[in-house]
C-alpha cells in the first residue's frame, strides 16, 4: 500500500504547530526500543474528512495522498496512511502532532479508527493471539455490529480480506529500514541487523477508536508472535507468552476460539465472516459478563483488590498482569544487554 | 448505544462500548508545545523634544 506522503515532509508540516513534538519524532523516527517492531498507522475518518482538508492540501492534494490508496473502511471519507517509525512512543507522537494540526482528537474519537501496522504476517493461529490479545488488554471494551469492520477489501475481487480484526498487507510499499534482534552463538550474544528479515508483508489489526495504550500493546503484542515465528531475539519469550495466553483462554474456556479464522490469507476459499464474527461475539459477550461482575465485586476496597491475584479477579486482570509481565521482562532483558550483562 | 426493545417493556440500552475495569486511566501529560509567541510590539514613537 501506498505511503500517502513522506514522514520529513508530514513532520515539516506538523513542526508549524506542534514543534517539540515533531522535533522528538524526527529524532526517534528509526530508533527501535528493545528490540520491539516499528510501527505503522492508517488513520480513517469516518466523518466529512474536513478537518484534515488543510493537512492533505499541505501535503500535496488529495489525488496524491488519498487517491493513490484504495483501501479505507467502508464507512470513512478518507484513509491517511502514515509512513512507518521505529517505535510505538514516536508513533503515539506522530498521531499527537496531528491532533494538534487538525485540532481535534484522534485518541478515543468515535469517528476516527486507528489501525495499527505491524511488520511480517503472523500466522492465523498467532493473528488470532493479537486480536484476542488486543481486545482483553484495551482500555475499552467494544460491542462489534456486523458491517464494523468492513473495508473497501472485504469483497474486492482481488483481495477478499472480509470483515476482520487483523488484516494482512495487500503488498505495495514496505520500508525495510528498521532494526532487527536476533540471538547467535548459544543464543546469549546479540545480533541487530540494520534491515527486518521480511521484504514485504505485514499484519494490521483495526482497533476501531483506539488509545495510545492500544498502540503499545499491538506492538508488544506482534513483536513477541512474530519473532516467536521468525525464531528473533524474543522467540523464547514469544513462545512462552503464547504458552500462557493460551493456557488463560483454556481457563476461561475459550481456548476454541483460537482456531476461528480471525483473518483471511490470499487465496482463502471461504468468503464468509460469520465464523469468524461468531468467535468474536462470544469473546465479547464473556468479557462484557465479566465485567458486570468485577462491578458488583468491586466492593471490596480497592488496596485489598490490588493485593488479590490476577488470577482470582477474571479473565481481564489476568491479561493486565500478563502484559505488565512480558513487557517488564522485554525491557529488563533488553537492559542487561545494554549495561553488558548476558541474557 | 444498541437498543433492545420488547413489546410492552422498558427499552434496555446496552452500551457499545465500556471502560476496561482491569486498566487503571493513565494521567495523560498535558502538552508541552510552547504557547504561540505575540507580536512583537514596536516601542511607540515619541516626538522629539
Amino acid at each position: 500500500m501506498p505511503c500517502g506522503c513522506k514522514l520529513e515532509d508530514l513532520l515539516a508540516i506538523l513542526h508549524d504547530r506542534a514543534p517539540a513534538k515533531a522535533d522528538a519524532v524526527a529524532l526517534q523516527r528509526r530508533r527501535v526500543e528493545h528490540g520491539l517492531l516499528s510501527v505503522g498507522i492508517k488513520i480513517h475518518e469516518l466523518g466529512d474528512g474536513s478537518q484534515f482538508l488543510s493537512l492533505v492540501e499541505r501535503l500535496g492534494g488529495a489525488l496524491r495522498v488519498l487517491e493513490s490508496n484504495m483501501y479505507k473502511h467502508a464507512q470513512a471519507s478518507l484513509c491517511l496512511v502514515l509512513p512507518p517509525v521505529g517505535n510505538a512512543r514516536a508513533a503515539i507522537l506522530l498521531l499527537e502532532c496531528i491532533e494538534h494540526f487538525i485540532g481535534s482528537t484522534l485518541f478515543g474519537n468515535r469517528k476516527i479508527q486507528i489501525q495499527v501496522c505491524s511488520p511480517g504476517r503472523l500466522n492465523p493461529r498467532r493473528s488470532a493471539l493479537l486480536a484476542i490479545g488486543f481486545y482483553l488488554g484495551s482500555d475499552t471494551l467494544r460491542r462489534y455490529r456486523c458491517g464494523d469492520l468492513e473495508t473497501t477489501v472485504s469483497r474486492d475481487h482481488r483481495y477478499q480480506r472480509g470483515q476482520r480484526l487483523v488484516i494482512y498487507d495487500a503488498g505495495g510499499d514496505f520500508d525495510r529500514g528498521f532494526e532487527w534482534w536476533e540471538r547467535v552463538g548459544s543464543g546469549n550474544d546479540r545480533l541487530i541487523r540494520r534491515e527486518l528479515p521480511f521484504e514485504n508483508g505485514r499484519t494490521d489489526l483495526l482497533t476501531g477508536n483506539g488509545s495510545r495504550l492500544d498502540i503499545e500493546n499491538i506492538n508488544l503484542l506482534a513483536t513477541l508472535l512474530i519473532h516467536a515465528e521468525r525464531q528473533g531475539y524474543w522467540n523464547e519469550l514469544g513462545k512462552q507468552f503464547e504458552d500462557e495466553m493460551l493456557s488463560l483462554l483454556d481457563r476461561h474456556l475459550l481456548a476454541g476460539l483460537v482456531s476461528a479464522p480471525w483473518v483471511r490469507s490470499d487465496g482463502a476459499e471461504d468468503l464468509d465472516d460469520t465464523t469468524f464474527f461468531s468467535a468474536l461475539q462470544e469473546l465479547v459477550a464473556y468479557v462484557f459478563q465479566e465485567s458486570a461482575r468485577v462491578k458488583k465485586t468491586s466492593g471490596i476496597h480497592f488496596s485489598e483488590w490490588h493485593e488479590l491475584p490476577a488470577r482470582s479477579l477474571g479473565i481481564l486482570y489476568e491479561m493486565q498482569s500478563l502484559l505488565t509481565k512480558y513487557r517488564t521482562e522485554v525491557i529488563r532483558q533488553s537492559c542487561l544487554h545494554e549495561h553488558g550483562g548476558r541474557t | 448505544m444498541i437498543h433492545a426493545h420488547q413489546p410492552g417493556a422498558q427499552p434496555i440500552d446496552i452500551p457499545e462500548v465500556i471502560p476496561n475495569p482491569a486498566v487503571v486511566p493513565r494521567q495523560e501529560p498535558a502538552p508541552k508545545e510552547p504557547a504561540p509567541k505575540n507580536p512583537v510590539k514596536e516601542p511607540e514613537k515619541v516626538p522629539a523634544g
